[in-house]
């Protein structure tokens, strides 16, 4: 047993510190690092716990403490160029009265790659830096209206038509998820849980679960669907980022439309290249590709119950007892509890959050499991703050 | 632990912990949910969070009133104080968004009231514009809204003449409905007339601009009472069910889909807000 000694967050805390000023437009106010810049640029460029999941922990034993606070310390020059590259693509996005997109998301790892490119910023870097911006905001982007407009021309509609059929005529898997192994990973993800989810991925409890969804009814009680069966996804010829159905029933373009802007695709063959994947993808169990996303898809189903059977359950439940007492403090009591449709709409939320790291390529280590159930268990709450808030004012206004 | 009285705690959600300050002792708190979050950031001063925790306090129990006369704020005030302040604590608070949300919020009161720069804020206007552009949500202020002036008339009633036959008026509950509803120091007003009508006056909670629309009702053993808002009260007349006659009723105000903060203190919130201020 290796002693679990110190937290992660508060050792990046400190490492970071230790940068000083040079880093203050990725930090804030205490000069901690802002939360895109672990989430962008710290974690995946910097760490890399995908490659060094020891480093990916909640808490750290002091080895792997000491690892991190060098890492993020021997990465000083690049962050600091970082910082610098970023402040001359805002005052390039300004120059250009650009107001689209939040600028982190969209310039936080292209800082870092000119970071890496040419070190810190040189006499010819505000043209580098404008350079680069324009290319965030090519024009020729596929943008969800160029996606639609290709979707509905017939004969591409009939070709993704065939392909849907094709994959959904060899659907595979089956067996039955053992409720032991996806326990474990719920015990352990808040503060561990590689092991946990490798073995879950290698029996591959997430696709036998997936497959059982199958059977009638079974993903109508988990929300993923309004009908009693199944059935493949339309093409779709219409989206609107409000008022989707849930996820199984949502069109190829209404599953690609919110997303497809951010995924920098340019021309027709990166759209096909799109479209081909969610076709296929609709057709696997929990109508996701990777093994691992169905893994975190089936023990999110089972910690929604917040039952108090699991470490993940328990935390759940504690979000929705303290939410009690905030929305009292906040005057926003609409007398709901837990139970009234939160498990669904948590199931579906996290389906959307997987399928959205599918779409972008994104690696779900074991690390990110834990952050990604309440990060979802956080977007229900404040989903149904402001859904009370509108419920009020929508109720007065009749 | 134990957690302090909601509606006179002001609350921030940190990342791992919820930081609160309860303004009837003075006494502050935190409830640590995930410790490995929290470090980091859980020692550092927390003025700003304060701050923000503050501001939310303001925006939900700011008891504006008539009666005790406490001025309300203005909405997008408090909003765009909350956005520049949480942006100031991007990567401690629980909410990645937070800052995002608390913008949405500004322009949906800015849509309602007129933009913010309206209300005559110094650098604030200027530093919350700022923010939005570093969020990417640097939209255009809104124009002005179209002034609804003619409410008043629209809703206006008449208090029930002829014989009294019985009259009371009620403690408002401000725990029982959403800010900006009704004065929390008023007083429930209600006859029941000769017609056998019973009619109920509340005096509404002063607002920033038009009031947001809310159904409202007073409500006593087998008699609910719709009301309207008229300019600065509620209004609203039903027949008076037989058995009202037969003891005194009490009125209280109920709000659809609203579950009441029990226990408040409508003077102590006054008392409050006049140590916190605006």
């Amino acid at each position: 047993m290796i002693a679990q000694t110190r937290a992660r967050a508060g050792v990046l805390a400190e490492a970071w510190r230790e940068l000083g000023d040079d880093v203050a437009p990725l930090s804030n106010e205490a000069g901690l690092p802002l939360a895109r810049t672990t989430r962008l640029i710290v974690d995946p460029l910097v760490v890399r716990p995908v490659r060094y999941p020891h480093l990916g922990r909640a808490l750290l034993d002091d080895d792997a403490a000491r690892e991190l606070r060098d890492r993020v310390l021997a990465a000083r020059a690049d962050l600091v160029a970082t910082a610098a590259w970023f402040v001359l693509m805002k005052r390039a996005r300004r120059a250009r009265r650009i107001t689209t997109g939040h600028p982190q998301d969209l310039y936080f790892q292209r800082a870092y790659e000119l970071a890496h490119r040419h070190g810190h910023p040189g006499p010819d870097a505000a043209d580098v830096a404008g350079k680069e911006v324009d290319d965030v905001h090519d024009a020729d982007r596929v943008t969800g209206a160029d996606l639609r407009a290709y979707l509905t021309l017939p004969a591409v509609a009939q070709e993704v038509r065939r392909e849907i059929e094709a994959a959904w005529a060899e659907a595979d898997a089956h067996g039955h998820p053992d409720a032991a192994r996806v326990a474990a990973l719920l015990d352990a993800c808040a503060t561990g849980g590689q092991a946990e989810l490798a073995a879950l991925v290698a029996a591959g409890d997430g696709s036998a679960a997936g497959a059982a969804l199958r059977a009638p009814g079974h993903a109508r009680d988990e929300g993923l669907t309004a009908h009693d069966v199944v059935a493949p996804p339309e093409v779709g010829t219409t989206a609107s980022k409000s008022a989707l159905p849930p996820p199984f029933d949502r069109s190829v373009l209404e599953r690609l439309f919110g997303a497809v802007a951010g995924l920098e695709i340019t021309g027709t063959a990166g759209l096909r290249r799109v479209v081909d994947e969610e076709a296929r993808r609709s057709a696997r169990p929990w109508q996701l590709a990777d093994e691992a996303s169905r893994a975190v898809m089936t023990a999110g189903s089972v910690a929604a119950r917040l039952d108090g059977a699991t470490d993940a359950a328990r935390r759940l439940a504690g979000r929705w007892r303290r939410e009690a007492f905030v929305r009292q403090a906040l005057r926003l009591p609409d007398g709901s509890v837990p139970a009234d449709g939160a498990r669904t709409a948590f199931v579906r939320r996290l389906w959307v959050r997987l399928q959205g790291r599918e779409l972008r390529g994104r690696d779900l280590p074991a690390a990110d499991v834990w952050d990604l159930l309440d990060g979802v268990l956080r977007s229900v709450v404040l989903d149904r703050r402001d859904r009370v808030k509108a419920a009020l004012a929508q109720d007065g206004a009749r | 632990m134990t957690r302090p009285v909601a509606w006179r705690t002001a609350v921030f959600e940190g990342a791992g912990a919820l930081l609160w300050w309860d303004l009837g002792t003075g006494e502050g708190g935190e409830d640590v949910w995930d410790a490995a979050r929290t470090a980091g950031w859980l020692d550092a001063p927390r003025d700003t969070m304060r701050r923000v925790a503050l501001d939310a306090w303001r925006a939900a129990w700011w008891p504006a009133s008539r009666v005790a006369d406490v001025a309300p704020l203005d909405p997008r005030v408090l909003c765009a104080r909350r956005a520049v302040a949480l942006a100031a604590l991007d990567g401690i608070t629980d909410d990645d968004e937070a800052v995002e949300r608390a913008l949405r919020e500004l322009a949906a009161h800015e849509a309602r009231l007129g933009p913010l720069e309206e209300a005559a804020v110094g650098p604030l206007a200027a530093r919350v514009r700022e923010v939005a552009d570093d969020h990417g949500l640097a939209g255009t202020a809104p124009d002005a809204p179209p002034r609804r002036e003619d409410l008043a008339l629209a809703a206006g009633g008449t208090p029930a003449t002829g014989d009294v036959l019985m009259a009371g008026d009620d403690r408002v509950d401000p725990g029982a409905v959403p800010q900006g509803v009704a004065d929390p120091l008023g007083r429930i007003a209600w006859q029941v007339g000769a017609a056998l009508t019973v009619a109920v006056t509340v005096p509404a909670a002063p607002v920033a601009g038009d009031p947001e629309p809310v159904v409202l009702t007073a409500v006593a053993d087998g008699v609910t009472v719709p009301l309207h808002r008229a300019g600065d009260a509620w209004w609203g007349e039903v027949p008076a069910p037989p058995a009202l006659l037969t003891s005194r009723p009490v009125f209280r105000l109920v709000v659809p889909g609203f579950a009441a903060v029990p226990g408040v203190d409508a003077r102590r919130l006054v008392e409050i807000a006049r140590e916190v201020g605006p």
